[in-house]
């Protein structure tokens, strides 16, 4: 088990949390107590609550949009280019540095 | 094909047993939620009630969220309690995934957090319209059949392109539905709400509008081909019970909370920009679902064993109301941070009409405060209530000073 640093912007407030490789992006965030991350289905992709907008780290990569999780994005509040449902994101070291932007909608 | 549950088996094992009547416990008053979590204070998170022909009833946060994330064990196929044969199947909650998802895809576009913004002034013009007859010269009503259900109900109605004067005729066939247990009650009553739901589906193919039911005849199920018949009707009839009777249950039971509570009343009157934490404390609080699913593999979890063909009850009201996951969880408390509610259910069923009402409630309120900051509950009446995995207020006498009179 090992973790990788991500950080988190909230508004004005910037923090830095550990995610665990394995878990998923969102419960990283969940575990973190980040408000505004509902993810009131637990991961299933059908509400749309762990939206947040996901800037690479250093490695430039992040796992590809599936066509599911892009259905429910167009349905999200206030999309933008960097937005991603953060629970089909698994955490591996490629996510070291990414900046995980809460949506103003959802705070 | 379902087999009957194999009661030879001695429960037990390890199970702990608590005889607890979901449908008529006596112990239940109309503080349903609060009495639940009074009477299953020392029981177990899972338990095993020989009532009702016996089943499994899960109380706790963390427990609830393993049940309605695992469908390989625990299916959502059969929802009734006891089992009766052919049970009623709604599209998609009767559908285990992946079958559910191609329809929560047609679905969500129109429960979707950007749907829901955009009927926002539509649900702010329908509470002013509907709470000015109720208020003006007046200072009292029955909240759940004159405001609750009305407002909640209509607005669906008319989402579903039904004709809203049919609403008390309709709710009432939904309401005979939730008091159904036999083979025969559902065999009365599914057809009748089948028939109003073909009815509704054949004036659409005719003449297609902007309604929820004109969308699913023009949807394409992964984009191949279009729904059957029975596919829209089936999602139909979930939608027809979704829509008579739950927003209506949570806004009865909040206003019930709130008409006790003049220093909340107060609080909110003077400071509406709290009415989304009112609405979220609400929904912690006053969860009206109690959501089953069938034992389809044999499970070893929580320390007991689940077989085969065994229901499972998840109380979701009492998942807000556990104190591993919410610090004292009795308290209505505006300024909790962190708090957490299973009231619209988690995983792949999560209620589809979860923002919709959030902002029903959170709209509701705000227009209701904005007329009768100050009410109370009619001291000389009780209220009425239905127990069972749909719990429900039948009534709410509310008083106020400052109008005419009735």
């Amino acid at each position: 088990m090992t973790t990788v640093a991500i950080v988190v912007r909230q508004g004005a407030d910037e923090r830095e949390i550990d995610a665990v490789t394995g878990e998923s992006l969102m419960h990283a965030l969940k575990g973190a107590r980040i408000s505004g991350i509902e993810a009131v289905c637990s991961g299933s992709m059908v509400c749309g609550t762990c939206h947040a907008y996901v800037t690479p780290g250093p490695s430039g990569e992040l796992p590809p949009i599936g066509e599911g999780e892009a259905e429910m994005l167009d349905e999200a509040v206030d999309r933008r280019p960097e937005s991603r449902l953060t629970c089909q994101i698994d955490v591996t070291p490629v996510l070291a540095g990414i900046i995980v932007e809460i949506p103003a909608s959802q705070m | 094909m379902a087999t009957a549950p194999d009661m030879t088996v001695p429960r037990g094992d390890h199970a702990p047993v608590f005889d607890f009547d979901i449908y008529a416990d006596p112990r239940i008053g109309e503080d349903i939620q609060g009495d639940y979590a009074h009477v299953l204070a020392d029981v177990p998170p899972v338990f095993w009630t020989p009532a009702n022909g016996g089943h499994w009833i899960v109380t706790g946060f963390e427990e609830i969220v393993e049940v309605v994330t695992n469908p390989q064990d625990f299916s959502a196929r059969e929802m009734q309690i006891p089992r009766v044969p052919d049970p009623p199947q709604f599209i998609p909650l009767s559908l285990d995934p992946p079958d559910n998802i191609p329809y929560r895809r047609i679905l969500m576009p129109m429960f979707s957090p950007k749907a829901v913004r955009a009927m926002d002034d539509d649900l702010r013009r329908w509470a002013n319209e509907l709470l000015d007859e109720v208020t003006v010269g007046k200072n009292q009503c029955d909240f759940v059949d004159a405001v609750a259900s009305r407002f909640s109900v209509t607005i669906f109605m008319r989402l579903m392109g039904m004709p809203v004067d049919r609403l008390r005729e309709f709710r009432e066939i939904a309401d005979e539905h939730f008091n159904a247990r036999t083979p025969e009650d559902f065999g009365r009553v599914v057809p009748r709400i089948l028939g109003i739901v073909d009815e509704l589906i054949a004036l659409r193919r005719t003449q297609p509008g902007e309604d929820i039911i004109s969308k699913l005849i023009a949807a394409d199920f992964d984009e191949t081909r279009k729904l059957t018949h029975e596919e829209v009707q089936r999602i139909c009839f979930l939608l027809f019970l979704g829509g008579m009777d739950t927003v209506t249950n949570v806004s009865g039971f909040a206003f019930r909370n709130l008409a006790q509570d003049p220093e909340l009343q107060r609080e909110l009157a003077e400071n509406p920009a709290r009415i989304p934490q009112f609405v979220d404390e609400s929904l912690r609080m006053f969860g009206v679902i109690s959501t089953p699913r069938l034992v389809v593999r044999e499970a070893e979890r929580f320390g007991v064993t689940f077989r085969p063909g065994e229901m499972v009850l998840c109380v979701l009201a009492l998942a807000g109301r556990d104190a591993r996951r919410n610090p004292d969880p009795a308290r209505f408390d505006l300024d909790r941070s962190d708090s957490a509610h299973l009231t619209f259910s988690s995983g792949p069923h999560l209620c589809l009409g979860h923002i919709l009402a959030r902002a029903e409630l959170r709209v509701l309120t705000e227009e209701w405060l904005r007329r009768v900051p100050r009410f109370e509950i009619a001291s000389d009446q009780s209220c009425r209530f239905r127990l069972g995995t749909v719990n429900a207020l039948l009534s709410l006498p509310l008083i106020w000073e400052g109008g005419k009179g009735a």
